[in-house]
C-alpha cells in the first residue's frame, strides 16, 4: 500500500482508494441552479454531471439557444447524454461537499470491453470504481481485501 | 467555469510553467479523481504538456494556461463530453465539460483548445 497523496492510495495498482465528491441529485429548479446552491458551471444551457443538457427550452431565443439546440440533436442521434427539463432530477458533483459528504471511493483494476481503431472489440485494463465509504480506515479494508491483502 | 482543485485556487503559481502535466477526454460522467480522469472516464489523453507562466487574465486577474492540443491520442470508441487536467501522477487540477460533446474513434486523434484557469480579480 503506497499513499500517492493525502488523498490517494494505490495498492499496487490494483487497487486503488480516492476520496473525491459524489454525484448528487437535485430537482432541476431555479433555486438549485442558483450558484450558492451548486456550482457555477451548472446553469440553464449548459450540462449536468451526466452530460445532460439543463433545460435548453427555457434559454433565451438567439444565436446561444440554437447552438445548444443543435448539440442536443446531435446528442440524440448518437444516443447519449439527453436533456433534463424543469423539476426533473439533475446530477451535480457537488464538490464543496455541501450536500452529501466526500467519500473513499474503491477502484479496482478490471479487464473491460472497449471498441479499438478497427472496430473490434478488445479487452484493456482500467481503474472501475466497485464501491466507495465514508470511512477512510473502513475503505482500505474494504481494499486491502480486494488487493489480496496487500498491505 | 470549470472544477479547479483547492491547491490551484490557493497558489496558483504552483501550476505556472509547470511540465509533464497530462490533459484527458472523459466520457460517460464529469471525473471527480485523478483516477476517473485518467483511467475509469478516459478516452484519450495527451501527456507531456507545459503549462505557461502566471500571465494577465482575458478580462482581468491572473491565469495560466495548459497549451492548446492538436494530436491527443484517443484510446477508446466513445462521446467525449469532459476533460481534466492533471499532473498526470496522483491529482486532479480541474475538469471540465467540453463546449460541444465529440464523438471520438479509437486510434485516431483528437484536438482541444488550450484551458485557462484563472484566479478573477475581486469584484
Amino acid at each position: 500500500m503506497e499513499w500517492l497523496n493525502e488523498n490517494l492510495c494505490t495498492f499496487d495498482e490494483k487497487v486503488r482508494v480516492e476520496l473525491g465528491p459524489q454525484i448528487v441529485e437535485l430537482d432541476c429548479t431555479d433555486e438549485n441552479l442558483c450558484d450558492t446552491k451548486t456550482h457555477a458551471n451548472y446553469c440553464i444551457g449548459k450540462r449536468d454531471a451526466y452530460g445532460r443538457h439543463i433545460r435548453p427550452d427555457d434559454m433565451p431565443e438567439g444565436d446561444a439557444k440554437t447552438a445548444v439546440m443543435l448539440e442536443v440533436q446531435r446528442d440524440s442521434n448518437r444516443g447519449v447524454y439527453g436533456v433534463v427539463g424543469q423539476g426533473e432530477k439533475m446530477a451535480c458533483v457537488d464538490w464543496r461537499a455541501r450536500k452529501a459528504p466526500k467519500l473513499w471511493k474503491i477502484y479496482e483494476s478490471q479487464a473491460v470491453e472497449e471498441i479499438d481503431s478497427k472496430g473490434d472489440v478488445v479487452e484493456v485494463q482500467k481503474f472501475v470504481k466497485v464501491d466507495e465509504r465514508e470511512g477512510k480506515e473502513d475503505a482500505i479494508a474494504v481494499a486491502t481485501e480486494l488487493a489480496g491483502g496487500l498491505s | 467555469m470549470p472544477f479547479i482543485n483547492d491547491a490551484v485556487l490557493d497558489n496558483l503559481s504552483s501550476l505556472a510553467s509547470a511540465a509533464g502535466r497530462r490533459v484527458d477526454v472523459c466520457f460517460t460522467a464529469e471525473p471527480t479523481t485523478y483516477t476517473e480522469a485518467t483511467s475509469t472516464n478516459s478516452c484519450g489523453n495527451k501527456t507531456g504538456l507545459a503549462m505557461t507562466a502566471l500571465s494577465d487574465g482575458a478580462v482581468d486577474g491572473r491565469r495560466v494556461q495548459a497549451p492548446a492540443i492538436t494530436d491527443g491520442s484517443v484510446t477508446a470508441t466513445q462521446t467525449a463530453g469532459w476533460w481534466g487536467l492533471t499532473d498526470a501522477a496522483s491529482v486532479l487540477h480541474a475538469a471540465g465539460a467540453l463546449s460541444s460533446s465529440q464523438a471520438v474513434t479509437s486510434g485516431n486523434t483528437f484536438t482541444l483548445d488550450a484551458i485557462s484557469i484563472t484566479n478573477r480579480d475581486a469584484a
